[in-house]
């Protein structure tokens, strides 16, 4: 296995993300990369605007599920669809990032589905041989 | 787990460990199966250990694997020492579908099928996230989650007839905007009206086969018939609720000394201002999702109105039901000859209310509340009716759908969008859709047979089968 990456997990009715990488970071933005593959191939996208966003939860896991529901947030409220994601600060309960993205374009942007939510079903955020481990069930 | 098999279509789950009651799940030999193959059945059993569950956790034939609760799963809390869950109710809060009926044959509509399909897909957004047919300001859309779909009475995209034929009259008690936040505002504001993506959709069809002449007479519905199914939810508004609502209820659960089997079904003691809070919200969602199918279906008059050139009352485009199948009501039930006050959650399960019920609108009451069970894109839908058995059994509630079989994933492994739509062309259907991609995860094998399923329900007694609609056209999201 690659020391950092992630991989969309088969649910019968939902899809979830799994993400790894050397430190807690990477694994909050590799889970935010591999929710946003489901809602428009990537490649399609460019970054022409930042945004810094902030989150707050009572428990680091619940902190990845409220970090990626912010950004479904970011995206249907502003049409906003984010490609480049960068943890900045983060403790246990508290993320700062800037993510970048381009306001949404069905013409150039191949939309492949939505997103509902990051649930808590299996939520899952531990450390690894490798580093750290993720996994969120998203409702599709 | 131990499970027997108690009747023709039942098997229970019995009690063990943290489960105050025992677990029922209505389904044939092959469709327990499929359910045994993932963790649906153990998600009964954890839907047993909440506090004040009555009766039992039950399932219905279409179950499967969730979040929280199974997809599929019934069960209702005492009013005096039960907890509401959001789990039990979903993201995708009052997730439903409405069936309307036009005056046209299936001959009249054939040769305007593809231009049908064209201005419906103009008027009505699909996908994810696309702008809706109406645009509201923050205070209107407060107004229209407080009093759902009356609200749209008042600007004309409603009529009186709708509002009597939707489930609550198109407005859930109780909602309050306090309880919503500015997030849910800011991310339904411009989704009324718009069908979302994932397995909902919006489908022309025509009546194949009336079952149960005088509840389809009832009903308005004839053999040859075009109808109209809407299947959608409360959108970005909705699931914004929940996760709003889904963070603080854990907390509440723990406070409560709740101890849960999965943190998706966080849920606060009914009374508490969790609980209270998180109703109040539910109730706005609810009513922004019949008012975002009540906006739907404004649309599909206009595009009728435009492509027959005639107004839609004289093409008798009416609504014949709206019901939801993610919800949680406070409901009056008789439990042991006195009658209660509890907490029904459906989540993806259909209210079925028998004949008599005051609740069952006026011109169907004789026969019971009108079922609507969406099948899969592009092979059948059915419409049932309620029962006092499911009034006895299951909390008046019924099965919702055909139930997810393979996951997205491996539909795509198995036809590209492309071919299942060259297939579905191919049956004579007309496909609509915002992503052709997206039509690969939905394809008709990707999901149970939603006849196996209504065989269940109507066998068991839980609502019998009135007619099966077969589909002309699809818009999928």
């Amino acid at each position: 296995m690659m020391t950092a990456g992630y991989e969309l997990v088969d649910h019968t009715a939902d899809i979830g993300v799994h993400a790894w990488g050397h430190t807690r970071e990477e694994v909050f933005e590799l889970a935010a990369e591999g929710m946003f593959s489901l809602i428009c191939d990537p490649m399609t996208i460019g970054t022409t605007q930042t945004v810094d966003v902030e989150v707050d939860a009572s428990q680091p896991d619940l902190l990845l599920a409220a970090w990626l529901n912010e950004l479904l947030f970011r995206f249907e409220a502003t049409r906003v669809i984010f490609e480049t994601f960068e943890v900045t600060e983060l403790s246990d309960t508290r993320l700062k990032a800037r993510v970048g993205g381009e306001p949404l374009d069905p013409s150039r942007h191949a939309v492949c589905g939505g997103v509902k939510a990051a649930t808590l079903h299996d939520l899952s955020l531990r450390p690894s041989p490798g580093g750290w481990d993720g996994f969120v069930l998203l409702d599709v | 787990m131990r499970v027997s098999r108690t009747g023709p279509h039942i098997y229970e789950i019995a009690r063990e460990g943290a489960m105050r009651v025992p677990g029922r799940v209505y389904a044939d030999e092959s469709l327990f199966a499929q359910a045994g193959h993932e963790e649906a059945l153990q998600q009964v059993a954890n839907v047993a250990t909440l506090p004040g569950i009555v009766g039992a956790s039950i399932a219905m034939p279409d179950i499967h694997w969730g979040y929280g609760f199974p997809i599929g799963g019934v069960a209702a809390m005492d009013e005096r020492d039960g907890v509401v869950s959001p789990g039990g109710v979903g993201f995708d809060i009052n997730c439903g579908v409405r069936l309307v009926r036009t005056g046209l044959g299936v001959e009249e509509v054939r040769p305007r099928l593809e231009a049908l399909m064209q201005e419906l897909m103009r008027r009505v957004p699909q996908g994810s996230g696309p702008h809706g047919a109406l645009e509201l300001g923050e205070r209107d859309l407060g107004r229209l989650a407080e009093q759902g779909a009356p609200f749209l009475a008042g600007r004309g995209f409603a009529t009186d007839d709708d509002l009597a034929h939707i489930e609550e009259g198109g407005a859930m008690p109780g909602a309050d905007m306090a309880a919503v936040s500015a997030k849910a505002v800011a991310r339904g504001r411009s989704q009324v009206g718009s069908l979302g993506s994932g397995n909902h959709f919006l489908e022309v069809q025509v009546v194949d086969e009336v079952l149960d002449e005088p509840a389809a007479r009832a009903f308005g519905i004839a053999a040859g018939q075009v109808t109209v199914m809407i299947h959608s939810g409360s959108r970005g508004f909705g699931h914004q609720v929940c996760t709003d609502h889904l963070a603080g209820m854990a907390s509440a659960a723990a406070q409560a000394g709740i101890d849960l089997p999965d943190r998706q079904l966080a849920c606060a003691p009914l009374g508490s201002a969790a609980a209270r809070e998180y109703l109040a919200a539910m109730a706005c969602a609810c009513n922004f999702a019949f008012a975002n199918r009540q906006m739907m279906l404004h649309e599909v008059r206009g595009a009728f109105e435009h492509v027959f050139r005639q107004s839609w009352e004289r093409l008798g485009v009416q609504l014949v039901y709206d019901v939801a199948h993610n919800i949680a009501k406070r409901e009056v039930h008789e439990v042991g000859g006195a009658r209660r006050a509890v907490w029904v959650h459906r989540k993806g399960a259909t209210r079925a209310y028998g004949p008599g019920r005051p609740e069952v609108p006026a011109d169907y009451r004789a026969v019971g509340q009108p079922v609507i069970i969406p099948g899969s894109m592009g092979t059948e839908s059915w419409l049932l009716a309620g029962t006092d058995v499911a009034m006895r059994e299951t909390w008046g509630s019924t099965c919702h759908g055909a139930g997810r079989a393979l996951s997205r994933h491996a539909a795509k492994k198995v036809k590209s969008g492309a071919d299942v739509r060259r297939e579905l062309e191919h049956g004579g259907i007309v496909v609509r859709a915002g992503s052709v991609a997206s039509l690969a995860e939905e394809a008709p094998y990707a999901y149970k047979d939603v006849a196996g399923v209504v065989d269940v329900v109507h066998d068991a007694g839980l609502s019998r089968k009135v007619a099966r609609l077969k589909p002309l056209g699809v818009l999928k999201g």
